[in-house]
């Protein structure tokens, strides 16, 4: 049987996007949740990305890698992505997978991710404008 | 006919209980030796029933209960296995003599019942063998939960900074619960930097640096940065040696200089009490006494009043 395809809604705080994961996602439902991020990416021009897992308590390594995949494919798209409120236990077994998320910008919660992209964002902006 | 073991245990009770206390109390062991005859006869007494009705009634299970339970309780009160040992074996001794004489016409009867006597005394060191055992056994994993707890401390310095002090040898085991007990401080701290001071950790080598290593990676997955401090001499070049990439790492040569470093990372610093405060505190002390200028006063050298 099939596994319900669950989708995780995706909600924009100013020039972020803000998705949390509130359930164990199945490998089906995460493939969707890519698609989706990236849509909404391409479609908000959003500067930022915070994934929320605050809620999470296991992931195993298709999650763990598609999580490190849709940072990559964000950065292309422009947008920063950061990682938030990963419990202990997950980021064990992210570890002992080896999957340690190299390009990927964590913060201990969703405030403190909200921060970090702002930083970022203004950094960028900084730099930019002191180019021309 | 002649009497069961049962029987003749019964006509002899008097006499064993008697022999048994003086017995034990003289050559069982010094914590016997400190109890009293009159309440070693009534406790002696019960041992005897209970051997009587094992049997009496065949009933060997109930023994080796009574003993279970008697045994628990003379742990907690700090006999010595060898007590209990020697009590044993002098019921034994006892109860064989008796079966000698009663038995001298009868060597059947005498072999059976010095075979169920055995059996009993065999069943009870076994029991009172597997209580200490096991009394022993709890404890010292009750001592490593402590050790372990000990072992591994986090210790919050400033908000948002934490230092984990390793001090003594790190086996997977070690290691495992470091990165456990860490990266539950960092989410119960909210801590943003973790200092990782290594200066008593004896070894390092292969395992010990890739423990650190995914401990390192674990902490940032949660987002928080670990800094490195305490690598001496002698860790640097085995690290080197072994080609332990360490690039990606904040390291630093001590703790004070780890804290700083966590300090300036947060926009803070350490600095001594100058001029301004000294004013300051001038101002407050005059109008009043309060703890923060008396310790404004203190630093400055005033006099105390």
């Amino acid at each position: 049987m099939a596994s319900e395809l669950i989708r995780i809604p995706i909600l924009q705080i100013e020039d972020f996007l803000v998705a949390s994961i509130q359930i164990a996602l199945h490998d089906r439902s995460a493939v969707q949740f890519r698609d989706d991020l990236l849509e909404r990416i391409y479609g908000t021009k959003a500067k930022g990305l915070i994934i929320d897992l605050t809620a999470v308590d296991i992931v195993d390594s298709f999650i763990g890698r598609l999580i490190g995949d849709v940072a990559e494919m964000a950065a292309l798209m422009g947008s920063r992505v950061v990682v938030s409120g990963l419990q202990p236990a997950v980021a064990i077994t992210l570890t002992e997978l080896g999957l340690d998320l190299p390009g990927v910008i964590t913060a201990l919660n969703l405030e403190k991710g909200i921060a970090i992209l702002r930083g970022l964002v203004r950094q960028e902006e900084d730099t930019e404008g002191a180019r021309p | 006919m002649s009497l069961t073991f049962a029987e003749l245990l019964a006509r002899n009770k008097e006499g064993i209980v008697q022999e048994l206390a003086r017995l034990v109390k003289e050559k069982a062991g010094p914590t016997y030796a400190t109890v009293p005859l009159e309440q070693l006869l009534p406790r002696m007494a019960v041992v005897f029933d209970a051997m009587h009705q094992a049997i009496s009634q065949q009933v060997p299970q109930a023994w080796e209960e009574f003993v279970e339970t008697t045994v628990r309780r003379r742990v907690g009160e700090r006999y010595a296995l060898e007590e209990i040992q020697a009590l044993i074996s002098m019921l034994r001794d006892i109860v064989l003599r008796y079966l000698q004489a009663a038995y001298a016409e009868e060597p059947g009867q005498q072999i059976a019942c010095i075979l169920q006597m055995e059996d009993l005394a065999h069943r009870a060191r076994q029991r009172a063998f597997e209580v200490y055992l096991r009394h022993y056994e709890e404890k010292t994993e009750r001592q490593q939960r402590v050790l372990a707890e000990l072992s591994t401390p986090v210790i919050q310095v400033h908000e948002n900074i934490l230092v984990v002090p390793l001090v003594g040898a790190i086996d997977t085991e070690r290691a495992r619960r470091v990165m456990e007990e860490l990266l539950l401080g960092i989410t119960a701290y909210q801590a943003e930097l973790v200092i990782i001071d290594i200066t008593g950790v004896p070894v390092v080598d292969t395992a010990v640096a890739n423990h650190l290593m995914q401990t390192i990676k674990a902490a940032r997955l949660l987002g928080a940065q670990s800094i490195l401090v305490g690598i001496s001499g002698e860790v640097a070049q085995t690290l080197v040696h072994l080609q332990i990439d360490l690039s990606g790492v904040v390291t630093r040569s001590n703790l004070q200089a780890g804290i700083e470093y966590a300090l300036e990372r947060m926009g803070l610093e350490i600095s001594p009490k100058g001029e301004e405060l000294s004013a300051e505190a001038m101002e407050e002390a005059s109008e009043s006494g309060d703890s923060r200028s008396q310790r404004g006063q203190e630093v400055s050298g005033w006099p105390a009043n």
